[in-house]
């Protein structure tokens, strides 16, 4: 890299107008595409999210070429997306093949092992969710669930009592 | 020096290339990586985006060493679940262990100091929680991912 002088007003006043277009852009970019059936984040969003973020970053302070490129990146990144919801819309049988499905990882109080080691899942992480409840043992879990953003839902075992 | 208008190009397939991989790779790997639970898991999802920037629009070089350091990433996740599921020693190395704060009303003094929490701190995670106070708490402990789980002390122990 070479050494780089101090950034002309002229510089300084093209990064503000370029973040400014960027921003904007993804704005109406993420509006447009729709939003989307899935409440949650899924994969899809994810990468979604992950990607525009890195194909936007130089876009702001580097040459109005690069802005080209990254709103390139940007603008496939939404449309791919724009399809895939579109995609489940039209075929709702797609769905589980493209999300997967939620995986049971406790059962009336017991651990479904299989189903851990396949998520990827430790006992311990386990005791974190149940915990996230208020519980301290698996015997008060009806079932514990993880979920198609990763995250692990834990319905308590319902006692009579009021809380 | 190429065209713009190749750039371009090459920046629209090579998207859709990385896009797809990412999909395909992520379900191989499992999604318990979105939730981030662990500190290898929320580095690694942080570094795929940057691992892949250049190999959005940089090329078909960058593209290949791209989508090697993604892949690497991610078998490095499933290894460092694996480990973490089998050894205890490395789980505490890796992704670190639950650490009790206070336990039936009574605080742990030496472990709210290793975890470098305060007397206040603990008290404002447990109001967080909707208890009162520390009379009201079976179990507090600081998660391996940083949160605060509180298990309320209850009447009678339940069915």
């Amino acid at each position: 890299m070479m050494p780089s002088p101090a950034p002309s007003p002229a510089l300084l006043a093209a990064i503000v107008v370029r973040t400014t277009l960027v921003l904007l852009v993804l704005v109406v970019g993420i509006r447009v595409s729709g939003k989307r059936r899935i409440g949650e984040l899924n994969m899809y969003d994810l990468v979604l999210v992950l990607l525009i973020a890195n194909a936007v970053q130089n876009a702001m302070t580097k040459s109005n070429e690069h802005l080209a490129v990254s709103l390139v990146c940007a603008g496939t990144l939404l449309l791919i997306g724009w399809l895939f919801a579109k995609m489940i819309a039209r075929w709702p049988g797609l769905e589980p093949r493209l999300l997967g499905t939620p995986t049971i990882i406790v059962q009336d109080g017991q651990m479904v092992q299989q189903h851990m080691k396949h998520e990827g899942v430790t006992e311990e992480e386990l005791m974190t969710a149940v915990r996230g409840m208020g519980l301290d043992d698996l015997s008060n879990v009806e079932l514990a669930v993880m979920e198609l953003d990763g995250f692990i839902s834990v319905v308590p075992k319902s006692h009579d009592e009021a809380e | 020096m190429p065209s713009l208008g190749h750039e371009l190009l090459t920046a629209f397939w090579q998207t859709i290339v990385i896009y797809l991989f990412l999909i395909v790779a992520l379900r191989l790997v499992g999604r318990a990586i979105m939730a981030e639970r662990t500190l290898p898991e929320y580095l690694i999802v942080a570094l795929l985006g940057s691992a892949v920037e250049l190999a959005l629009y940089a090329g078909s070089s960058r593209l290949v060493t791209g989508l090697a350091s993604a892949a690497t990433l991610l078998v490095l996740n499933r290894i460092f679940t694996m480990l973490a599921t089998r050894s205890s020693r490395l789980r505490r190395v890796l992704v670190g262990t639950p650490i009790i704060l206070a336990h039936d009303g009574q605080v742990v003094p030496g472990n709210l100091r290793r975890a470098g929490f305060t007397q206040r701190d603990l008290l404002t995670a447990i109001r967080e929680r909707g208890y009162a106070s520390i009379d009201d708490v079976r179990f507090a402990i600081l998660e391996a991912n940083g949160t605060v789980g509180v298990v309320p002390r209850q009447k009678d122990a339940g069915s």
